[in-house]
């Protein structure tokens, strides 16, 4: 067989399916449209709900402020560009809430500011780009709060919320509150009237669409503090992902295993069924031969029927130094993948969700000692809520180890430290060039900053499983052996 | 929703070589047909920015597979929920055994090959169907080439890199 396209022809020869007629396609794709507005007015309704709540609070907090000096009231947040600590959270002295701890700083080269324009309500220059007024910053925000996916997901809306509401108690930035408006599911800004910032929560496949049609671009409405999951998202200048690579985070797996462990032998698990998984699989091809000395015993789709037999067969028997998962149900494979011998096991799904903790609880504690599980932020278990920034980030999260509702979190301080550090005179240019100029640091990765790669988190860190419980497996942030 | 008369010939000029490719890809001719329909409709629906695009094929390709997978994660979840099971998959004897072995490549060769030569895209747009990057797309195709040999004992497979 000389020529692959020689075998084309004969398929062509008699059509498989007929061509549905065009008024067919034309009528779908009225259907398609109805969907999308009847989605649009879902969220319509969904603004409405919140910016009665909103005003609510806003109410609340002006009432609160009328008596100056009152014992808890929140600090109206002043300034240009410094950053300053979140008020406190009111409670009682002692107790659990803490503030988050203030950001790194990096002086943004001021702008022309219009005369008289100060960062403060009544002074911030108004309604100063599509989507902001004196009162108001309009950010659409995509979640996943049904369907396959939610169960891990849906906290990821939650924490953006809570975070909106911190900032608005506070008197929100310059003087406008953040007005979030939620999709279950995913929208484009051009469908939501007056959406200045784009916010993307995890388990949305669409956005690369989004991003690879051009969409994005033509749009114009910067996309802030994506997860990183997928190569479509570095391909932006409109995008500012903060979460580690898949390709990024099984190169540091294998590196280290390689380097710490002396692994020679590597076999990949991975989920073929999506983006992340296959440029996972395709980094691991390509790093590991650049080894001295090391193969590749097995590259296996997870959900193919004989995987559990090809990777005993390949890995049985201690013949695979280390295998890699990515994008695999941990707890479906611990313990059945023929681990026994094995040095180690390395988990780069990044803690979707504590059921791999459950399944090192309840038993099978031998393949759980060889489990080693690389974090792109770090969670909220262990000694790490001794941090600060971590108990902060605990305290809204009702599951510290899933990193995709952390990543949601991470993304979102992203976003309200850049308008903040923007100012008063709030344009998406001017929010763009903040974003590409800074250096950000909740405390929770590696100081990110955004070059022409738009890979800003090329780390992850290491957690061990004890006792069924995540614990620091030392090391501390390992960075990808090829990031720049 | 457009120029209907572009559209209309774009349609019938690529709707044989997409189905084809999606049932060499899925194995399921009903699925195929599914994602085909359900990518020229949106085609259709935004016909005024995806005719401008560099690459329609490749948008049009990347919105049906994203269709065959999460019909395939459906699937997958109802024959987990209701213990259903799964008909064989029905797939037109394409020419020789080296169709079979294309079927039996890994999925994501298996597509990068399919897209490659069966939809007759170029690297670059193969890489935005599957959204990936080129360079992944040129190490797919190759890693494919050689599965192909091993499977073939053809040491003569080709697979055009360009």
């Amino acid at each position: 067989m000389s020529d692959l396209r020689d075998l084309v022809a004969p398929l062509f020869d008699r059509p498989l399916v007929a061509a549905p007629p065009l008024e067919a396609v034309a009528e779908r794709a009225r259907t398609h449209l109805r969907r999308r507005r009847r989605q649009n007015a879902s969220v319509a309704l969904a603004f409405a709900v919140l910016i009665s709540a909103m005003s609510w609070t806003v109410r609340e907090h002006r009432d609160s402020l009328r008596t100056v000096g009152r014992p808890g009231t929140p600090a109206l947040v002043t300034g240009s560009t410094s950053t300053t600590a979140p008020s406190p959270a009111l409670g009682a002295a002692g107790s659990r809430r803490t503030q988050h701890p203030a950001p790194t700083t990096t002086t943004v080269a001021p702008g022309a500011v219009p005369d008289g324009t100060r960062c403060e309500a009544g002074a911030n220059g108004g309604a100063t780009d599509r989507g902001v007024t004196a009162q108001t910053i309009s950010i659409l925000m995509s979640s996943t709060d049904s369907g396959a996916g939610a169960s891990m997901y849906h906290d990821a809306g939650q924490v953006v919320f809570d975070s909106a509401m911190r900032v608005n108690r506070a008197g929100g930035i310059c003087g406008r509150i953040l007005k979030v408006v939620a999709h279950d599911g995913f929208v484009r800004p051009d469908q939501q009237t007056n959406t200045f910032a784009f916010f993307v929560g995890p388990g949305r496949p669409e956005l690369d669409d989004y991003i690879t049609s051009g969409d994005a671009e033509r749009i114009g409405v910067p996309v802030v503090g994506t997860d990183g999951l997928t190569a479509a998202q570095f391909q932006s200048p409109l995008v500012w992902p903060v979460g580690t690579p898949w390709p990024s985070m099984v190169r540091i797996a294998v590196d280290h295993d390689y380097r710490v462990l002396g692994a020679r032998t590597f076999a990949l698990l991975f989920d073929d069924t999506f983006a992340p998984g296959t440029e996972a699989a395709a980094a691991f091809e390509a790093y590991v031969p650049t080894l001295p000395g090391a193969s590749i015993k097995l590259v296996q789709p997870s959900g193919a029927t004989d995987a559990a037999l090809r990777l005993k067969s390949a890995c049985g028997g201690a013949a695979c130094d280390a295998v890699v998962w990515a994008g695999v149900d941990a707890q479906r494979w611990l313990g059945s993948d023929g681990a026994t011998g094995r040095l180690e096991t390395d988990d780069v799904t990044s803690m979707g969700s504590s059921s791999l903790t459950q399944a090192c609880g309840s038993a099978l504690s031998a393949p759980c000692d060889s489990v080693r599980v690389w974090a792109r932020y770090t969670p909220a278990v262990g000694s790490f809520l001794n941090e600060p920034a971590v108990q902060a980030y605990g305290q809204v999260a009702k599951d510290g180890a899933n990193a995709f509702v952390e990543g949601a979190y991470v993304g979102f301080q992203l976003l309200v430290e850049a308008l903040k550090r923007t100012g008063p005179n709030l344009t998406r240019a001017r929010l763009r060039d903040t974003l590409d100029h800074m250096t950000f640091d909740v405390g929770l990765t590696t100081p990110l900053s955004w070059g022409p790669t738009r890979v800003a988190n090329t780390s992850a860190r290491a957690l061990k499983i004890v006792n069924g419980h995540f614990e620091d497996a030392g090391g501390g942030w390992v960075r990808d052996p090829l990031a720049n | 929703m457009g120029d209907d008369a572009d559209f209309a010939a774009w349609y019938q000029r690529e709707h044989p070589r997409l189905v084809t490719s999606l049932l060499l890809v899925a194995g399921d001719i009903e699925a195929a047909r599914e994602a085909t329909d359900e990518a020229f409709a949106r085609a259709y629906a935004h016909w005024s920015s995806v005719s401008l695009m560099a690459s329609r094929q490749g948008w049009t390709y990347r919105v049906a597979l994203n269709v065959l997978r999460r019909r395939g994660r459906r699937a997958r979840l109802e024959q987990t929920l209701l213990a259903r099971q799964v008909p064989p998959a029905v797939v037109p004897p394409p020419a020789g055994e080296a169709w079979e072995a294309v079927r039996s490549l890994p999925p994501r060769q298996r597509t990068a090959v399919v897209l490659r030569f069966v939809a007759d895209l170029t690297e670059e747009q193969v890489g935005v169907a599957m959204g990936v990057s080129r360079s992944t797309i040129s190490s797919t195709l190759a890693d494919a080439r050689r599965t192909l040999a091993r499977l073939l004992g053809d040491q003569d497979v080709e697979v055009d890199c360009v």
